[in-house]
């Protein structure tokens, strides 16, 4: 995975800024990453047709790497996905892009979401929105 | 959104039996490796009580249920984690049809029949995907 970010040394609630680009992630979708997600969902690895779920799951280690150091406590409180139905196949290559969607402190709670997209060439794969409840 | 196709009245069920090597897997393959979901004794100490599942393990199995059921149509998907779901439950995702035809009630669910995901599945039409791309291209 190449990784390209601009990380602090925490990231606290007012370390974000709204738009924010966080980072660019690339993955390889690999054989290694097949088997460890063949062995969780019961699906065959090498299987033709594989699953939108591998976005789902390249998504999240996009975000955890460029958001990190986080706070311990933080809460994943809710998700949209925007899929086009294209699963990614073994060996193609995507671009995670993670930004900051926006933040707005509500009822003592500091709430951030962040927006990614995955891109494998010129098609666009997947965007997401991650909904969090910043601990700190 | 569109309307104009014929869908079935429920998604077809996905399930997993969650335990902790799957949740292992899961940790390796996202890179989250939060002790609440890998650490037992860490788990032990907080509200839980013991390892819970990673919200998107059943939002991927969602995925599953709905690209086996639809095939590969573009979606918008809008789910809240409501509860966390102990590490060795089973999962079941699954939806019902909405009464505007366009889309579902999407959930996971244990199998004691606890709501651990909940929320909206629509379908888009293609046109709204290129428009969003060429959006995209533009920013």
């Amino acid at each position: 995975m190449g990784l390209q970010s601009d990380v602090p040394d925490i990231w606290n609630y007012s370390a974000f800024v709204e738009g924010q680009l966080l980072g660019s992630t690339e993955f390889r979708i690999d054989e290694n990453r097949l088997r460890l997600w063949s062995g969780i969902f019961d699906w065959p690895a090498m299987s033709e047709r594989l699953s939108v779920s591998l976005l789902v799951s390249a998504m999240m280690e996009a975000y955890l790497h460029v958001a990190q150091p986080r706070p311990p406590g933080n809460i994943h409180a809710g998700q949209k996905l925007w899929l086009h139905g294209r699963a990614p196949h073994l060996g193609e290559a995507l671009t995670v892009t993670t930004r900051v969607a926006g933040k707005e402190e509500r009822k003592g709670r500091k709430w951030l979401a962040f927006e990614s997209n995955i891109t494998s060439g010129g098609d666009w794969l997947l965007k997401g929105e991650i909904l969090t409840i910043w601990a700190e | 959104m569109t309307s104009n196709l014929a869908l079935p009245p429920h998604l077809t069920q996905a399930r997993i039996e969650t335990n902790a090597t799957k949740t292992a897997r899961y940790a390796a393959l996202t890179a989250d490796f939060n002790p609440i979901h890998v650490d037992p004794d860490f788990a032990q100490r907080t509200p839980f009580g013991a390892p819970i599942n990673h919200g998107t393990l059943g939002l991927s199995l969602l995925a599953q249920a709905i690209e086996t059921t639809l095939g590969p149509v573009p979606h918008q998907v809008n789910v809240r984690f409501s509860r966390p779901a102990p590490v060795g439950v089973s999962l079941i995702a699954a939806g019902d049809l909405l009464e505007t035809g366009d889309g579902y009630h999407v959930h996971v669910t244990t199998d004691d029949g606890v709501r651990v995901i909940e929320g909206t599945l629509h379908l888009l039409e293609p046109t709204k995907i290129e428009q969003k791309e060429s959006s995209d291209d533009r920013n």
